[in-house]
């Protein structure tokens, strides 16, 4: 295959453009670093969406041959592995904005309690960073991005002066809201990166709820839109789709100096030259191309002299419970789709005789009426006393869903040694991940609260089973494999996201952050990357990078 | 279970685009008695039934793209086929399917086939989402609010 070198050295690339490297392109070209950004996908087509496809037309579509834009990676396409006894669901998008065309909006800010936790339960090592550090940068991305939210601020939900108003409550949100208030539980206005009102030149959500199918008018945050639009505009950046980046080349002083990649349709193979890299491809891409980048400076990966470059993979637990609240059986239906995916959220709770490390939050899908009726088939029976139980109960459904943290362990890992080669002939990563005894304990827990809110509220509980944990990967939060800390011995970055050991390389993506936490990482992911180039650029003007 | 992914894509996931439309899989009684067991899951009422709205050629069309689920339902048509299922009374007939291998595949098949027709999701259970609003009302049963 031919190589095609390109003698231009570039001020900085980046790799990936979702959250963390449309951010990293963002604010680096908005402070005059000329960026080349490396997308390993194309821009999705807004026009093509089936957002506004009814069910039933979705389905004449399908018979008729056509198919809804194919948001996600096909693992043919892009294969990694697992060992067979411990498999996990990976998924990627690839293509301008990554995962944040189709991504859950829920946008909660981490506390000093997330950030310093590992100190006071022993596990592992804290976050470099306090809340103090993160703040101002929460604050931008809120005014910037647009997260409606309430006006709450509670030790472990650190509040926010800038939420856009939150959209009001479904009834059986109220209805789980006032139902555990009254059990000592406390709700809150659930953080969407929705708007609910026009902002920044973006339009309004107008409620149809298929934010899943992507949005028609980019009425919530994706990158692709609100970053990597503005960024072209400014002339500072350029885009090189279709780019799947094997590796960061290394120059004789062990500096990063450019990228290798191959193109996703012709095969080729390409090199390029650069000043700085920040890479932005998500946790596990990240991780592969960190350990794929063995040189004799770095002989296990770039970036890797402490060896914790791939390891504390963590993801998040998820179990969920669905319900029927008893004010809604048998009641008119009503337009329940809101902004798509929960109004409220349930924070973390204080609680004094847990007996795992960590905690979850509560999420609430599907309250009333919406277009999956799955919980259907576990009705029992049949026939025309069927049909009228499945009708009574559609606007009275409620789900909660808690997201709990897991630990970060040292031997849940990505690896690419002796992994199978991909069509590039670049090898693979390997996943290897398993949940333990603690987070088996948080996840009884998980049941018991669930329980405890639904049972509150007299709510009908559909049967479920209390063993099962969501497949690993399922949160689709992967985090932990190139941590930051403040001992270079024990973690791959710094505060700012840039290596210990090659200071012109910057990790900006989920594989930077030391824990996973209960929360969603995409805000903190846009907070760190606009904190990580904002250092960057400074460094670039005093000439230290 | 919900799986995240799976509620993320929603609806795009209910096919992948499926080859051409062929003609039907199964031969002619074998659907005629497909159709009488959707029926007898959801079964017309004031609304219509699951036959109504096509719930066996739908399941049909699965079974085209499916092998696993082609084989059961041939295996489990063909056994009812041999009983004389079309010619049992109406009870007789339930009380051989309910109790028979293939309940739970059919009823579950016929709960996602009947709910996303338009029918059975919005004439049946009223959903009239995935449209335009310009402002989402929420909840607004003062009997229903929360205290803080």
């Amino acid at each position: 295959m031919q190589i095609k070198p390109s003698a231009e050295i570039h001020d900085c690339i980046v790799i990936g453009s979702g959250a963390a490297g449309g951010m990293a392109a963002w604010n680096l070209t908005r402070q005059g670093v000329n960026v080349l950004m490396l997308d390993a996908g194309e821009k999705f087509d807004r026009a093509k969406y089936w957002s506004h496809v009814k069910p039933w037309e979705a389905r004449y579509r399908n018979l008729r041959g056509q198919a809804s834009p194919q948001f996600y990676v096909d693992n043919e396409d892009a294969p990694y592995t697992f060992p067979a006894d411990k498999p996990f669901e990976l998924t990627r998008v690839w293509g301008r904005g990554g995962k944040t065309n189709v991504w859950g909006r829920v946008s909660l800010r981490y506390s000093d309690l997330n950030l310093t936790e590992p100190e006071r339960d022993g596990w592992e090592i804290p976050w470099p960073i306090r809340y103090r550090d993160l703040a101002p940068y929460y604050d931008k991305v809120d005014q910037f991005v647009g997260i409606c939210g309430g006006s709450d601020d509670s030790p472990w939900l650190p509040g926010s002066r800038f939420h856009l108003p939150p959209p009001r409550p479904r009834c059986g949100e109220q209805l789980l809201w006032r139902a555990a208030a009254k059990s000592g539980m406390r709700f809150v206005a659930g953080r969407r990166a929705v708007l609910t009102q026009e902002h920044n030149g973006h339009p309004k959500c107008h409620f149809c709820g298929a934010c899943g199918k992507g949005c028609d008018i980019g009425a919530f945050f994706n990158a692709s839109d609100y970053l990597v639009d503005p960024a072209l505009e400014s002339g500072k950046l350029k885009i090189t789709d279709n780019a799947v980046v094997a590796c960061i080349l290394v120059d004789d002083r062990g500096l990063a100096n450019g990228v290798q990649y191959f193109d996703r349709i012709t095969r080729a193979e390409h090199r390029l030259f650069a000043k700085r890299v920040v890479l932005g491809a998500s946790c596990v891409d990240s991780t592969r191309i960190l350990l794929n980048s063995k040189s004799s400076a770095y002989p296990n990966g770039i970036g890797n002299s402490s060896d914790v470059v791939g390891r504390y993979l963590c993801e998040q637990i998820r179990c969920n419970v669905t319900g029927f609240v008893p004010e809604l059986l048998g009641k008119p239906v009503q337009n329940d789709d809101g902004i798509g995916g929960e109004h409220i959220y349930m924070p973390r709770l204080e609680r004094s005789k847990q007996n795992y490390l960590r905690g979850f939050g509560i999420q609430f899908w599907n309250c009333g009426a919406h277009d999956d009726v799955a919980y259907a088939k576990k009705l029992p029976g049949y026939g025309a006393e069927l049909k009228m139980a499945i009708k009574d109960r559609y606007p009275a459904r409620v789900e909660l869903h808690p997201f709990g943290e897991t630990l970060p362990r040292r031997e849940n890992r990505i690896t690419v040694e002796s992994t199978p080669l991909d069509r590039f002939g670049v090898p693979i990563a390997r996943i290897e991940y398993s949940i333990g005894d603690n987070e088996r304990k948080m996840a009884a827990a998980m049941y018991d609260t669930v329980e405890e809110i639904l049972h509150a509220a007299k709510a009908e509980i559909l049967p479920f089973d209390r063993t099962w944990i969501e497949n690993n990967g399922g949160a689709i939060h992967e985090h932990g494999t190139c941590r930051m800390g403040a001992d270079p011995k024990k973690s791959a970055l710094n505060s700012f996201c840039q290596s210990h050991d090659v200071k012109n390389l910057f990790v900006v993506d989920g594989a930077a952050f030391t824990t996973a936490t209960e929360k969603n990482p995409t805000l903190t992911i846009l907070a760190l990357s606009w904190r990580a180039t904002d250092y960057l650029a400074e460094e670039i003007r005093a000439g230290r990078v | 279970m919900i799986n995240r992914r799976e509620a993320l894509v929603a609806i795009a996931a209910i096919g992948a685009a499926a080859p051409a439309m062929a003609g039907p899989i199964f031969p002619n009684e074998d659907l005629r008695i497909l159709a009488r067991l959707v029926d007898i899951i959801i079964p017309r009422t004031d609304t219509p039934g699951a036959s109504d709205v096509g719930v066996h050629l739908y399941i049909d069309r699965l079974a085209g793209s499916d092998s696993g689920l082609r084989w059961i339902l041939q295996q489990g048509l063909a056994a009812l086929r041999k009983e004389g299922f079309l010619e049992m009374p109406d009870g007789w007939q339930s009380s051989v399917f309910v109790n028979g291998p293939l309940f739970k595949t059919v009823k579950d098949l016929t709960i996602d086939g009947y709910y996303s027709t338009k029918e059975g999701l919005a004439d049946e259970l009223g959903y009239h989402g995935n449209t335009y609003v310009a402002e989402f009302e929420g909840c607004t049963h003062p009997e229903h609010q929360h205290a803080d």
